[in-house]
Parts: C-alpha cells; sequence; structure tokens
C-alpha cells in the first residue's frame, strides 16, 4: 500500500461535530498518524472587546455572559470584580456567599456537560443522556434563581441581584445529596470501561513543562501535577472559609483530565454544602450594596456592613462612573483562569477591556499534543482540553 | 507564603546589575506589583522574570494592550504557579511606530497572544514566527481597536444600503 504512506493535507471543520462550535484545523498526515497540525481560529468573533468601548458599565454587563455561555457566572464574576475593585466597592457577605453557591454549582453542571461531549466524542452516546439527565435539574434550578438558563445576567457591581427564592436552597441541599450517587453510576460506566480505558489511557500526554510554557490552567495544568488553583490561594471571594482540597493528578493523559474534572465536581458540591451551612442571613432587600465601602474592613460597619440600615442612595445606574484606574480579577473558572483586565477612564464607558479566556491556551496547545499521534485520537484529545470556541474568538 | 513585596528589594537590586531600569508601582486596588520598564528591555526583562528572579513567574497569563491618547501601552500579565504572585509588566510604545521585541521565545504562550494583539491593535512584534491575523481575515482593513478606527466600513454588507 504506497499511497498511504504519502503525505496527505485534510481539512477539518469550521463545521465539525466534535470541535464544540466553529473551529478549522489543517492536518498533514501521513498515512493515519499527524505530522503537522494548524489550528484556525475567529469564526466566532464577536468583537466582545470593542463593544465595551461604547457601552456604558450597566450596558456591557449583559453582553459579558457571552463571553463563555457554559460559565455565564464566571464571567459575571470576572467583570464584576474587576470592576469593583476600581470603584472600591464592598460586596455584602450575604451577596458573596450566593457568588460562591452559584459559581460552584455552575462549574458542575459545566463539568458535566464536558463529561457528555467528550464521551460522545469518544463513540459512547448514553453518557450524554445521564450528564444531561442531570445537568437539566441544575439548569432547572438557575431557571427558577435568575430567569434563564444559561445567560444568567445574574450578578451586579457591588452585589447580586436578588436573594434565593423561597426554598432554593432546600432544593439545592437535596440535589447536592443526590449527585454524589449520580456520580457514582457515571464512574461504574466510565471510569473502568475497557474501550474507555484504551482510547484515553496515555493519549495526549501534556507535560508539566508544556502546559506551564503554554500557559494552560485549571483542570488541564492540574492534571500534569500542578498545584495552581487560584480559589485556595491567594483565595478570593470568600474561599478561604471553605475547606476543600485541590485535586491534582500526575499523568496528564486524557484519562486523568477526566478523573480530575470528577474530583473537581465532587469538591464543589462539598463547597456548595459548606457554604449553604455558613449562610449569613439577612433580608433579600439588603443584597445589593447601596454606597461604595468606606473603607474600612469592619465587619458591622455603620455604611459598608451589611446588616445595617443603610440610608444612602442606590448607585445610579445610568451615571455609574467609577474613577480613572484599571484593575485585573483572575477567577478559577471551570477551564481555567479567566481574567478581565477593565481600564477606566472615569467616564460612563470603560476605557478598554480585555479578555484572557482559557480556552484561548488551551486550543494553542493542540498542535503540541496532537503532532505523531494517530487521527483518530485527535477529537479524544481535543475533547478532553475542554475548549468552548465562543471563549476562543471572543 | 512568599509575597512579592519581600522579594522587591533584591529584584531591583538583580535588575540594577544588569542595566535595567525600571520603576516598581504597587497597584492600589490588589495585590498586584506593576512594573513600567523602557520598551528596548522587554525580552531581557521578562527573561529575568522567568528564569533568574526569585520567584519564577512560569506562567504568562496575557498580552494586552491599551491605545491611550499619547501612546500605545503593552502589559504583560505573569503568574507563578508556587506562590500565585501575579506581577504586570509595562511599557509605553510611541503612537508613530508601535514596535516591540516578540517574546515568542521565551514563552510559547506569547505566539497567540501577540498575533492577537498585532490584529486588534495593531502592535508589531519583532522577529515574532508567524505574524499574522489571527481573529479577522487576512484581508481585513485596520485595526479595530484603535480608537481611531473607523466601524462604517464600506466594505462591510450592511453599510451599503
Amino acid at each position: 500500500m504506497q499511497t498511504l504512506a504519502k503525505q496527505m493535507k485534510i481539512n477539518v471543520g469550521p463545521q465539525h461535530p466534535g470541535t464544540h462550535g466553529v473551529l478549522r484545523l489543517i492536518i498533514e498526515l501521513e498515512g493515519e498518524v499527524i505530522k503537522n497540525l494548524e489550528p484556525v481560529i475567529g469564526y466566532l468573533h464577536r468583537g466582545i472587546e470593542k463593544l465595551a468601548e461604547s457601552r456604558t458599565y450597566y450596558q456591557y454587563l449583559t453582553m459579558v455572559d457571552r463571553v463563555d455561555y457554559l460559565s455565564s457566572f464566571f464571567n459575571l464574576a470576572s467583570f464584576c470584580y474587576a470592576v469593583e475593585s476600581i470603584a472600591k466597592i464592598k460586596v455584602p457577605r450575604r451577596a458573596e456567599y450566593i457568588r460562591v453557591i452559584t459559581m460552584e454549582l455552575n462549574r458542575i453542571s459545566s463539568h458535566l456537560l464536558w463529561l457528555g461531549t467528550f464521551l460522545l466524542d469518544l463513540g459512547a452516546t448514553s453518557p450524554l443522556f445521564y450528564t444531561f439527565r442531570d445537568r437539566e435539574k441544575l439548569l432547572g434550578l438557575f431557571e427558577e434563581l435568575a430567569g434563564a438558563r444559561l445567560l444568567y445576567n445574574f450578578y451586579s457591581f457591588g452585589g447580586v441581584k436578588q436573594d434565593f427564592p423561597p426554598n432554593w436552597l432546600n432544593k439545592v441541599k437535596k440535589l447536592c445529596d443526590e449527585l454524589p450517587v449520580l456520580f457514582n453510576e457515571y464512574e461504574a460506566i466510565i471510569t473502568k470501561n475497557p474501550i474507555f480505558l484504551e482510547r484515553t489511557k496515555g493519549i495526549g500526554i501534556l507535560t508539566k513543562k508544556v502546559a506551564l510554557d503554554y500557559g494552560i490552567t485549571g483542570p488541564n495544568l492540574r492534571a500534569s501535577g500542578v498545584e495552581t488553583d487560584l480559589r485556595k490561594e491567594p483565595g478570593y471571594s470568600v474561599y478561604n472559609e471553605f475547606s476543600f482540597d485541590v485535586c491534582t493528578r500526575q499523568n496528564g493523559d486524557c484519562y486523568d483530565r477526566y478523573l480530575i474534572r470528577l474530583d473537581e465536581m465532587r469538591q464543589s458540591i462539598d463547597i456548595v454544602l459548606q457554604a449553604i451551612e455558613k449562610l449569613p442571613g439577612g433580608t433579600p432587600d439588603k443584597l445589593l450594596i447601596k454606597r461604595p465601602n468606606c473603607g474600612c474592613s469592619e465587619e458591622n460597619c455603620k455604611y459598608c456592613g451589611f446588616d445595617t440600615l443603610l440610608t444612602e442612595k442606590k448607585i445610579n445606574l445610568v451615571n455609574f462612573k467609577p474613577p480613572k484606574g484599571e484593575a485585573t480579577s483572575l477567577i478559577e473558572a471551570p477551564r481555567g483562569i479567566t481574567s478581565c483586565y477593565v481600564v477606566s477612564d472615569g467616564t460612563k464607558n470603560p476605557y478598554r477591556v480585555r479578555w484572557r479566556t482559557p480556552s484561548f491556551s488551551n486550543v494553542q496547545v493542540l498542535p503540541e499534543l496532537a503532532k505523531g499521534s494517530l487521527y483518530s485520537d485527535l477529537m479524544a484529545i481535543f475533547g478532553s482540553l475542554d475548549v468552548v470556541l465562543p471563549e476562543v474568538d471572543r | 507564603m512568599e509575597k512579592i513585596s519581600v522579594i522587591k528589594y533584591q529584584t531591583l537590586k538583580k535588575l540594577k546589575n544588569l542595566n535595567i531600569n525600571c520603576e516598581w508601582q504597587k497597584s492600589d486596588t490588589n495585590e498586584t506589583s506593576i512594573i513600567i520598564v523602557n520598551a528596548n528591555h522587554i525580552r531581557n526583562i521578562i527573561e529575568f522574570f522567568k528564569r533568574e528572579s526569585d520567584v519564577k513567574f512560569d506562567i504568562l497569563l496575557s498580552v494586552s494592550s491599551v491605545d491611550f491618547p499619547e501612546h500605545f501601552e503593552v502589559s504583560y500579565h505573569l503568574l507563578d504557579s508556587v506562590f500565585k504572585n501575579q506581577i504586570i509588566i509595562k511599557a509605553s510604545l510611541s503612537k508613530e511606530n508601535p514596535t516591540i521585541e516578540s517574546i515568542a521565545g521565551i514563552y510559547s504562550a506569547a505566539n497567540w497572544h501577540e498575533r492577537e494583539n498585532y490584529d486588534l491593535m495593531g502592535i508589531k512584534f519583532k522577529n515574532h514566527p508567524n505574524l499574522k491575523r489571527i481573529l479577522l481575515t487576512d484581508n481585513w482593513q485596520g485595526h479595530p481597536l484603535r480608537k481611531d478606527y473607523v466601524q462604517d466600513d464600506e466594505r462591510l454588507i450592511w453599510n451599503q444600503r
């Protein structure tokens, strides 16, 4: 078979079921072995950084969700924390807890979707129905909370838009008791499955050195043995008040990247349960802070504290002007570190907003992983990196 | 946990030995240090922070640029994976000729980030392995994130009505 050894250039995508969006790959094959691979991105570019410059902060807040539609809460948090640190607004403690609970639930829903589609890429159809069954329950809860299933627009500068609906927390608690059992169900059909092991073990090994060099963050980096979790250290929001483990694995292959996400979902459930236990009380109308922080760090301050009567006016939505300055926020999103760099020039519109998204780096490392592997492993490798394309192109 | 402010003195001393002048700012908003350097030294200083400083900043989070009225500003966000310190290294470039040395040889992550900055902001990176547009099409005119960019481009179909 002389023809098989010839070099061949093929095109994958832009529309391809395995690419989770619109990504084009130009692949040079020799037989079935990938010799070279070049990703072509930009098909979903919406100019989300440019759009910020012609809108006010509150108008832009609704667009922030769209950066990554699977982890809306994290994008919102990223933008809100950046603007809050420019405007020196302190978030009430209960609002921080609400943010943590919603973010961790969002992490589970994002990982569940990843799990289903990853196995679908490998050719296993049934796990998708299992994970979507459970993700549906989470999305139902989000719908009850924020009125939307994917793009929540729930956080605001200085807090969250509303308190939990009645009985919502009980439903979350009940779900958190159910989910670990369901995760065991997945483990029973996936983790020891010989076909799955064959497709993932030792495939697409991402070494520690390459991962750091390419700026990979999040579960993909932790699967390569680097213990970097911003929730633990330095710890933003109120994450310092919960005890949880930073999950790491050593091999950095597709199988470890699968295991680490299952571990993370269990840790997220732990965090949610702890947060519900410790949730500070209060009435719903005091969740949005009504006056910028007076600068103190006391728990029960007359002005910035949460359980006191706030007499100042609300932040004016139309005329919200943070002072001159700039800030960067680092958030540990499901796919890695999402960072938002906001420059304010003291007017109503942000001067510059820059999004650093984890998937951008995850796509960049793909040629490094795929070179020398078989074409049939490409989708396993790409799927295991958990790339969301709108986040790459922004 | 080793904070960057603790090692600041030694770092500055080492940098001075390398004949690199820089200005060290502490941002008032959070723990991040901002280091302002001359654009000509950017390769040396990034190399220094990756390999020689006491805290080794091994992750390049992003390269970003801002179009200020008088100058362009390029900033490099670095994170170290052990102590989780973050620093921002900034260099300002002239309006007429925004050119800076590429750091794609030091961090592979910089390759795409620099291409993105070239694409959207028009910063030219010297000695970049593959400096071409990444998000927009190759025949796009102008750099959208510049403040003087004209939005109603005649070639766009919705402007022809």
